[in-house]
């Protein structure tokens, strides 16, 4: 089924309810039906004086996770600096610093645009900035714009592996609600729908063959991922428990993958990702939960 | 490998719409930068730009849906996605792809701006609800109105890694083509000119007030501009059955990062991406005839790449002629590698690189270039398209000449 790529490590951040800080909407009669829950960024605002050139919040969360995934696949900095290791996001909004870019520029004039928050206001610049800080040197993109993006980067993800470009690729998918987007969304949504979750949400997928030379713990291997178009009627999976966006499917992922039960979940199980407006993407993935390599 | 054949092309400049009349210009060298039109640039230090005047791509667009019988398009819609329509438009009559082909093609999209995130807050104002705004302020707003109004119903993916946007949508395309997800995908470029692009480069203190000078021992910056262009991708077998006739071939593409700093490029990453395009494509540097750079025009973009094609193009003796295309379109950001695909594309069929009508003083490299006055001839079936993008994200790009 897998062309022999697998799920090596996960990491996750899901904003909660209870145990994140959470931001309701709804003074407007119009917003009323759903909430916008945000991660905490404490830690963030904490550092920022000594972070601020090199990190976004985006940025500084992905790191942050970047180190967890890595400590999940039993890798250390030195085995992923080189050009072995690539990086992909996938993000429907993208890094919210971009929006908030143009509306400095437009309330404050073009002396509010420096260099670093120009050079920052990229949808690459969380990948950019983990590349440098971990030394990947294999291939590195972006995908923006829609409910699937998590999904298509790891879509690309699989492609490099197949086609020999790398040997693992740590594939980013993430929602960043700061900024303008929470406005966005509400009139996106209307009056109802879900609760929408900041979320972010990192796997490190490889070959197999680099996994188990190591013999690093195998979590998961990965089907084909296959585009659906025309009529979709299949549904995502939904563990999140809201709408995390274009982190949908990397995120239920990570969820299964990394939980605690899911040595009894099925063995085999299909996650999708749908965007009414461009189609959807499914992939089948096999739970190989505490099967060490051999 | 599946071979991957390219059967259409379109593009949108300043000064050409269309590649009959952008060929011919590019050929000679482009034009000078000037201060746009729907932009008020007054402020910022450097003014000039290689800027598309919104009304002829409106013209340009409503002449071309009538004779494809597509319906016309909302003024959103428009602003968002004009250059990539006209341009996508242009490339798929060219490719004479049949409507229900269509159904059956996907599309790769590069952009830095995409939707229109600068109007983003006008998106949220009340009054402007019912404008559909608010649709077209995403980033992959572009890609999702190309595949709406022309009828793409294959993969869709944009694609926003700064200046190296391109490269990743051509891999993605390329991928997408040899997995028999698509026999047919469009791949490409569009981007419009932001207030917010002016702020930033001025801020950087990356743009020439005047002109770009790419490879120029007084070479100042980069000058921005706007635009598209769009490459019809197609299975070979398929575009072999249907009888169409090549333009020339995607051969291979590669990625790779610098690790190294955001803003300050690093020759190894560029060296790394090259030589993974070569490798996977089976070929030795020497049977590159051209490469075409990314070569902006900074002081140290140009160094640095000069310095990269060094590392891999060791036999001086046979050494590819090289250019940048820079001084003569303006940097069109994540649309740069798109546009320069297609400026690579067109060199391989004429034989022969555009001019450098800016570069009037040549700074050593080590690689021969194109004069000021004129296109320069070079020998070999294969040619290269680089681009590196903030981040120190690095793509190359290898075309074959058509067979």
């Amino acid at each position: 089924m897998s062309d022999g790529i697998v799920i090596s490590g996960v990491a996750l951040a899901l904003a909660e309810s209870g145990c994140q800080s959470v931001v309701k909407h709804g003074t407007g009669a119009a917003f009323e039906g759903f909430g916008i829950r945000r991660l905490d960024r404490d830690a963030f605002d904490r550092g920022i004086k000594v972070d601020r050139a090199r990190h976004t919040p985006v940025s500084f969360r992905m790191a942050g996770l970047v180190a967890d995934v890595l400590r999940g696949a039993k890798l250390n900095r030195d085995a992923v600096c080189g050009p072995g290791t690539g990086i992909i996001s996938g993000s429907q909004y993208g890094c919210s610093i971009v929006y908030e870019m143009h509306r400095r520029l437009r309330d404050f004039g073009r002396r509010s645009i420096d260099a670093i928050v120009f050079a920052q206001a990229t949808h690459s610049y969380p990948v950019s900035a983990c590349a440098i800080e971990y030394g990947l040197q294999g291939p590195c993109a972006a995908v923006v714009g829609s409910r699937t993006a998590g999904m298509e980067a790891l879509l690309c993800a699989r492609d490099w592996l197949v086609e020999g470009r790398c040997d693992r690729v740590i594939v980013a998918a993430y929602e960043d609600l700061d900024g303008p987007v929470p406005d966005h969304i509400r009139a996106s949504i209307g009056q109802a729908g879900r609760d929408v979750l900041e979320c972010m949400a990192l796997l490190c997928v490889e070959r197999s063959d680099v996994a188990l030379s190591r013999r690093a713990p195998v979590l998961a291997e990965l089907g084909v991922i296959e585009h659906l178009r025309g009529d979709i009627s299949e549904t995502e999976f939904d563990l999140c428990g809201g709408d995390v966006l274009g982190a949908v499917g990397i995120a239920d992922l990570a969820l299964m993958t990394a939980g605690t039960d899911a040595a009894e979940a099925p063995a085999s199980v299909t996650i999708r990702a749908i965007d009414q407006e461009t189609g959807g993407l499914a992939t089948t993935i096999q739970l190989l939960r505490r099967r060490e390599a051999a | 490998m599946r071979p991957v054949a390219i059967t259409g092309m379109g593009v949108v400049v300043r000064d050409a719409i269309g590649v009959p009349a952008f060929a011919k210009w590019v050929m000679q060298g482009g034009g000078l930068p000037e201060c746009p039109v729907h932009i008020d640039t007054s402020l910022f230090r450097a003014k000039k730009a290689y800027a598309v005047a919104p009304d002829a791509v409106r013209t340009a667009l409503a002449n071309l849906l009538r004779r494809n019988g597509l319906s016309d398009i909302g003024q959103c819609d428009l602003d968002c996605a004009g250059h990539g329509l006209l341009a996508a438009a242009e490339a798929l009559e060219m490719a004479r792809l049949p409507s229900e082909l269509r159904a059956r093609c996907g599309i790769a999209l590069a952009t830095t701006s995409g939707g229109m995130m600068d109007r983003f807050d006008d998106a949220l104002r009340a009054e402007d609800a019912a404008s559909g705004t608010a649709a077209v302020a995403l980033p992959g707003a572009a890609a999702a109105i190309l595949s709406r109004v022309i009828g793409l119903h294959g993969p869709i993916a944009s694609f926003s890694c700064a200046c190296s946007s391109s490269p990743a949508a051509f891999s993605y395309a390329l991928s997408r083509l040899r997995a028999g997800d698509a026999p047919i995908m469009l791949a490409g470029g569009s981007d419009r000119i932001r207030a917010a692009d002016f702020a930033g480069f001025n801020a950087l203190r990356a743009m020439d007030r005047d002109r770009c000078r790419p490879f120029d021992a007084n070479r100042k910056g980069m000058v921005i501009g706007d635009g598209a262009a769009m490459l019809v991708l197609e299975d070979e077998d398929h575009a072999h059955a249907r009888g169409a006739q090549p333009l020339g071939h995607l051969v291979e593409t590669g990625l790779a990062l610098d690790a190294h700093h955001i803003t300050h490029p690093n020759p190894q990453g560029l060296a790394r991406a090259m030589r993974q395009a070569l490798a996977k494509a089976g070929l030795q540097p020497d049977d590159v005839g051209y490469v075409n750079c990314h070569g902006t025009g900074t002081p140290v973009n140009d160094r640095v790449e000069a310095a990269a094609l060094a590392s891999i193009f060791t036999d001086r003796a046979r050494r590819p002629l090289i250019s940048s295309t820079k001084g003569a379109t303006g940097h069109l950001l994540g649309t740069a590698g798109a546009i320069e695909a297609l400026i690579t594309v067109l060199a391989l069929g004429a034989g022969a690189a555009p001019a450098m009508a800016s570069t009037e003083m040549p700074e050593e490299t080590g690689f021969e270039m194109p004069g000021t006055d004129g296109p320069r001839a070079f020998e070999g079936r294969y040619a290269m398209s680089n681009s590196l993008g903030f981040g120190g994200i690095n793509g190359s790009l290898i075309f074959e000449a058509g067979r």
